[in-house]
């Protein structure tokens, strides 16, 4: 399942809408929680330039 | 494995939607880019530029002054009526916004924006007669200035940037093979690693990307939306004789103060009144006021209950439902401009409409590219083939 190539860019986007979803349907203490969350491909994508850097 | 391989028909035929999709929405998306990243900030915006003016605090123990307020706009506005109130005690508190405009005319197109201060009734700020800044640039971004058909260009733009997104994770499949995420081939030619940004930022920015295109789709209905409503359920209790044959006089009818009263009190907790909408516009019967109630947890802020007042009385009449479409538009706003999570957010919308900026421009230049290279091979050849 996590070789399909689409795997990677499919589970962030997953991520990302949840997070933003979540954060405006509950809100309250929960929202920096699922905010951190809704960051997660740039600090994936951030962390997988920087491992990969030449 | 459909979708991995760079040959087969169906990647063909995701390249091909792709490609055009991208191509034809470019220059409208830049455009939608550039003027959304400033409308995340429009309430920061009309502060800065004094369109709505300073909050007011509320003495302790003081009622606010909804009448001395409806008194002092008329004695200002002669020949004017009210068409509607709005207040919204959580960002603008202490102030109340009222559309005033020319008697016997239903439409709110001709109404002025005033506000006043409810702690005094007194008038606060200046009207806003004509467009503001962010006005401009809403119309702009939501109807292309061609009002409701300019809406449905809008979601016709969203509907393809839709396209190019999936086809365009479908395009991904073969070149994440070939590339590992995150990996930026320089000192290989500008293409190649013009190509590795436009995968790395199209990958990180999807899912944000199809919540705001999703949501700007059906964004692109709203004026369609508030039509048919219009036409279905604020007809029919128009139409019912007890609404249409009851009478008014805006001299003896009851007093904003007691109609703000009797609405919040038939409200279900947590919900309040935000606006009034008054008897003979195109939102009201020729004798209530159509009242909008909004929750104040979660995304009950963003939605809205409607109660029917009787003008004269100041007496809730009966509710209105709102339809599902409804509902779903109304709730797309927040998700479309990122405006429900603070600053933080913001920021965050900012940077992804950067992003999404940068990769559609350079996408555009990828396509160039190719075809001037192309266009360069043919000629050389045609070139050998002469000599």
């Amino acid at each position: 399942m996590s070789e399909h190539p689409l795997f990677l860019p499919l589970i962030l986007a997953a991520l990302s809408i949840t997070a933003l979803v979540a954060m405006f349907l509950l809100g309250g203490v929960w929202d920096s929680v699922f905010f951190v969350l809704s960051l997660s491909p740039l600090l994936v994508g951030g962390w997988c330039w920087y491992a990969n850097r030449s | 494995m459909r979708g991995a391989s760079a040959s087969g028909r169906w990647f063909r035929i995701n390249l091909w939607l792709h490609r055009w999709t991208s191509l034809i929405v470019t220059v409208p998306f830049l455009i939608l880019c550039l003027t959304g990243a400033i409308l995340i900030f429009h309430e920061e915006i009309d502060h800065l530029l004094g369109t709505v003016p300073e909050s007011r605090v509320m003495p302790a123990g003081q009622s606010p002054r909804y009448d001395e307020s409806i008194t002092e706009v008329l004695a200002a506005n002669p020949g004017q009526r009210i068409m509607s109130i709005g207040v919204d005690p959580e960002h603008h508190p202490g102030l109340m916004l009222i559309a005033a405009g020319p008697e016997g005319d239903p439409s709110f197109d001709a109404a002025t924006i005033l506000f006043t201060d409810l702690a005094s009734g007194q008038l606060a700020g200046d009207p806003i007669d004509g467009m503001t800044l962010t006005g401009f640039l809403l119309e702009l971004h939501a109807q292309w200035f061609l009002g409701p058909v300019g809406e449905l260009i809008g979601a016709f733009i969203a509907l393809l940037v839709l396209i190019s997104v999936v086809s365009g994770l479908v395009v991904y499949a073969p070149y994440a093979k070939r590339v590992l995420f995150g990996v930026l081939r320089k000192g290989r030619g500008s293409r190649l690693l013009q190509l590795d940004l436009h995968n790395f930022i199209g990958v990180v920015v999807t899912g944000w990307l199809l919540v705001v295109t999703l949501t700007g789709f059906l964004l692109g209905f709203a004026t369609l939306a508030t039509g048919i409503w219009q036409m279905t359920a604020l007809a029919e209790y128009r139409d019912d004789e007890v609404f249409s044959k009851a009478s008014y006089s805006p001299e003896t009818a009851a007093p904003l103060s007691k109609v703000m009263s009797a609405a919040n009190a038939a409200a279900p907790p947590g919900w309040q009144v935000t606006n009034v909408i008054y008897p003979g516009t195109d939102f009201s019967a020729p004798a209530h006021h159509t009242v909008l109630l909004t929750g104040g947890e979660g995304i009950e802020q963003s939605l809205f209950k409607v109660l029917i007042v009787e003008a004269q009385s100041g007496e809730v009449a009966t509710t209105l439902q709102m339809p599902l479409y409804f509902k779903a538009i109304l709730l797309s706003e927040p998700l479309h401009f990122g405006d429900y999570g603070g600053l933080p957010l913001k920021i965050l919308w900012t940077l992804c409409t950067f992003l999404t900026f940068f990769i559609t421009a350079n996408g555009a230049w990828l396509w160039w590219d190719r075809r001037r290279r192309r266009v360069g091979r043919t000629r050389s050849v045609e070139g050998e083939y002469a000599v």
